[in-house]
């Protein structure tokens, strides 16, 4: 964090402690009232250090301008990226619950065009029959266990 | 003038504290609710597959239709073109449109199509809602096994209720704040609870043997003229179930004309007298506890006294000398009865429950029935003569084949599962609960009733279930029908239980047919065992066995 301008020395200042102070009034002060030093006071023109430290505020300001104004812009890039990144999440769970389902359907007509009914009925329709039992004879050949089977 | 303004600074500064300090909690949360919104997200429901991962339930989107009749301008006119589209009855729409609220369902789970042509015609006052709708794509394949789910996506029946915990998952909520025009505000709160999807039921179906046995039983209770059927099949060394079928079924993708009857699973949910088919339990607890040898002989006559009452014999013969296998193979009445009076209630008793009987068998489907069967020491010489070949107890289906299937796995007990497990959202599969196996009978003595079993198919009343290059063994059975008030009637369920190949079983199919023209079960039921055991064979590469030897015997059936 930056320290504020006006806290810090400037080095092409000398320090106030080394200006020359006003000369004491020769007049003798009133009893009572408090001394009068108008006739001592610097002339009213701004002096080079106050202007300095005026120039340094206005830079401040426009930092800080800057500073907000690019973290107002930050903000609002990274939200609006959320949003996006947000939309095209849902588009693509979207697309995995679409396809999803695609594969339910496959699945549910692999089922179902594979049924034993169905294969059965579309076979009658195209005129075949299923062998009588006594048209499959299961072949043993004697001495093989398996029956004649490789 | 300066006290009155000074007087009112405090006053705002007290209120603002009040304002500040005491109530910002309740302002806080009373913004929040103007702003905030959360909603429900609904878990996914679970899939059922069959033992390769097929899918035979699923869940879709549908769309529920619903009224707000404030909004509804034009009633008549839209409750027509409304009634045409969802195919309903105009008045009934036309109650919705004009009924005395904001909200009213006209039509629930319409599917996508039918509701986007309604959309299309912007009708005021006509709302959709998606929300998932079961569907069963290979339609009417094991429907009451599977069982069905409300409009609310709640299990009602089968393995849909069975695991509707498991299938259900979690659900979810997402919170959301709102603009002032209800979108959502990019920057704000969206905080999202992902719902947990249901797991995967894993069954042990196997969706073409299901689909043949279902077929084949439809065929059967055709040429029967029978009224209905069941058929299991299943592995004997796992429990697993690879098809179990109820004859009449229904269509659980439109179950609005289904009887209750037709969505009950009777293979596990009714018990019937089992019949001839028991007689396999005289002969073990004979075999185990010695009281009959494999050599002994009995001499059978067509009929005998017992007690009060005379039994018989399936048909007419002369006094025969027949041999445990040969009681098995023709099954006789009388020679069951004679087995069981040298074997004894208790005895006799005992391995009936020790097979399973009077008890469930764990499969903890809906409804399922442990059949009945009186305490031994409440027998007497009739209830043993009857129970000795399969009346006066009652059985599942299901009982009778794991029955079967104990002897078929050298006498060891294993549970029937129709569920294997469940497969996590996460990809990873939990095994179904089991209960121990459990030995019934010494192997040696699974062993002789598989000859027996062997020898009634090669010669005896099962001789439709042979099927070349395989040893086939099983039993037959037939059994009289009691009205509803325990009276025996005129009405047969006609029964064959069995499996393959003898020396190395992996199949064991029962099969059941409801009041059979033809009574007898190696008439009526054998034939059916055969063709799905050929299809078995083939489904699952069953390799042929070497036959076993048959028992001894004193009979040769023609």
């Amino acid at each position: 964090m930056s320290v504020p301008a006006r806290t810090l020395p400037d080095p092409m200042v000398e320090p106030e402690r080394s200006r020359p102070r006003p000369e004491p009034s020769t007049h003798p002060r009133r009893p009572g009232l408090p001394a009068r030093t108008t006739a001592a006071r610097p002339t009213p023109s701004t002096p080079p250090q106050r202007r300095a430290r005026r120039g340094s505020h206005h830079a401040f300001w426009i930092f800080a301008g800057v500073v907000v104004a690019l973290l107002v812009v930050g903000v609002v890039a990274v939200n609006a990226l959320v949003v996006n990144m947000t939309y095209q999440l849902r588009g693509v769970q979207e697309q995995v619950r679409a396809l999803s389902d695609d594969s339910e359907d496959l699945q549910i007509q692999v089922a179902h065009r594979s049924s034993p009914s169905r294969v059965a009925a579309w076979a009658d329709e195209h005129g075949m029959i299923l062998p009588a039992s006594e048209d499959v004879v299961p072949l043993a050949v004697p001495g093989r266990r398996d029956g004649g089977r490789a | 003038m300066l006290a009155i303004m000074m007087l009112a600074f405090v006053g705002i500064v007290v209120r603002l504290a009040f304002l500040q300090v005491r109530d910002n909690g309740e302002l806080s949360q009373l913004g929040l609710d103007q702003r905030v919104r959360t909603m429900e997200l609904p878990a996914a429901r679970g899939e059922i597959v069959d033992r390769d991962g097929v899918p035979l339930a699923i869940s879709r989107v549908a769309r529920d239709v619903y009224a707000d009749p404030r909004l509804v301008t034009n009633a008549v006119g839209e409750a027509g073109q409304i009634a045409e589209i969802l195919d309903l009855r105009r008045r009934d729409v036309l109650d919705a449109l004009t009924y005395d609220g904001t909200f009213r369902y006209i039509e629930r789970q319409v599917d996508l199509p039918t509701a986007d042509d309604l959309e299309a015609k912007a009708l005021p006052g006509i709302g959709f809602l998606d929300v998932p709708q079961r569907y069963y794509p290979a339609g009417a394949l094991a429907p009451q096994v599977l069982g069905i789910v409300n409009v609310d996506g709640l299990g009602i029946a089968g393995l849909e209720e069975q695991y509707q915990k498991e299938l259900a998952g979690t659900s979810g909520e997402r919170t959301t704040e709102l603009s002032a025009d209800g979108l959502p505000i990019s920057s704000g709160v969206d905080a999202v609870s992902e719902p947990v999807p249901g797991s995967t039921v894993v069954t042990t179906l196997d969706r073409q043997i299901q689909f043949m046995a279902q077929t084949a039983l439809q065929r059967a209770v055709a040429a029967n003229g029978a009224k209905g059927g069941t058929v299991i099949v299943m592995d004997p060394r796992t429990g697993d179930i690879y098809a179990m079928a109820t004859y009449p079924w229904f269509d659980p993708n439109d179950i609005g004309d289904a009887s209750i009857d037709a969505m009950r699973n009777r293979a596990v949910t009714d018990a019937f007298e089992p019949g001839s088919v028991n007689k396999i339990i005289t002969a073990a607890s004979a075999i185990e506890t010695g009281a009959v040898g494999l050599q002994a002989r009995f001499h059978v006559p067509a009929s005998m006294q017992v007690g009060p009452f005379t039994i018989h014999d399936s048909h007419v013969h002369p006094v025969e000398t027949m041999t445990l296998g040969d009681i098995i193979a023709q099954s006789s009445n009388i020679g069951a009865a004679l087995v069981a009076d040298e074997v004894g209630n208790e005895a006799l008793g005992s391995y009936m429950h020790r097979f399973g009987y009077g008890e469930t068998t764990g499969l903890g489907f809906p409804g399922e029935a442990s059949g009945t069967l009186l305490p031994s020491s409440q027998w007497d010489e009739v209830i043993r003569a009857t129970v000795s070949y399969g009346q006066g107890i009652s059985v599942t289906p299901l009982q009778m084949a794991s029955v079967y299937a104990t002897i078929a796995n050298g006498g060891e007990w294993v549970q029937p599962r129709l569920v294997r497990g469940f497969r996590e959202p996460d990809g990873t599969f939990r095994a179904a609960a089991a209960r121990e196996p459990r030995r019934v009978v010494r192997p040696t003595t699974a062993q002789l009733l598989t000859e027996m079993l062997a020898y009634v198919v090669e010669d005896g009343t099962g001789i439709n279930a042979q099927i070349p290059g395989y040893q086939v063994a099983g039993k037959t059975g037939t059994s009289r029908k009691l009205d509803d008030y325990g009276h025996y009637v005129s009405r047969y369920m006609a029964s064959f239980v069995g499996f393959l190949p003898a020396a190395s079983p992996r199949v064991v199919i029962a099969v059941s047919i409801d009041e059979p023209r033809t009574v007898y079960g190696g008439l009526a039921a054998a034939p059916l065992f055969q063709q799905i055991a050929r299809y078995a064979i083939q489904r699952l590469s069953i390799p042929a066995a070497d036959p076993v030897p048959l028992p001894p015997h004193a009979q040769t059936v023609p």
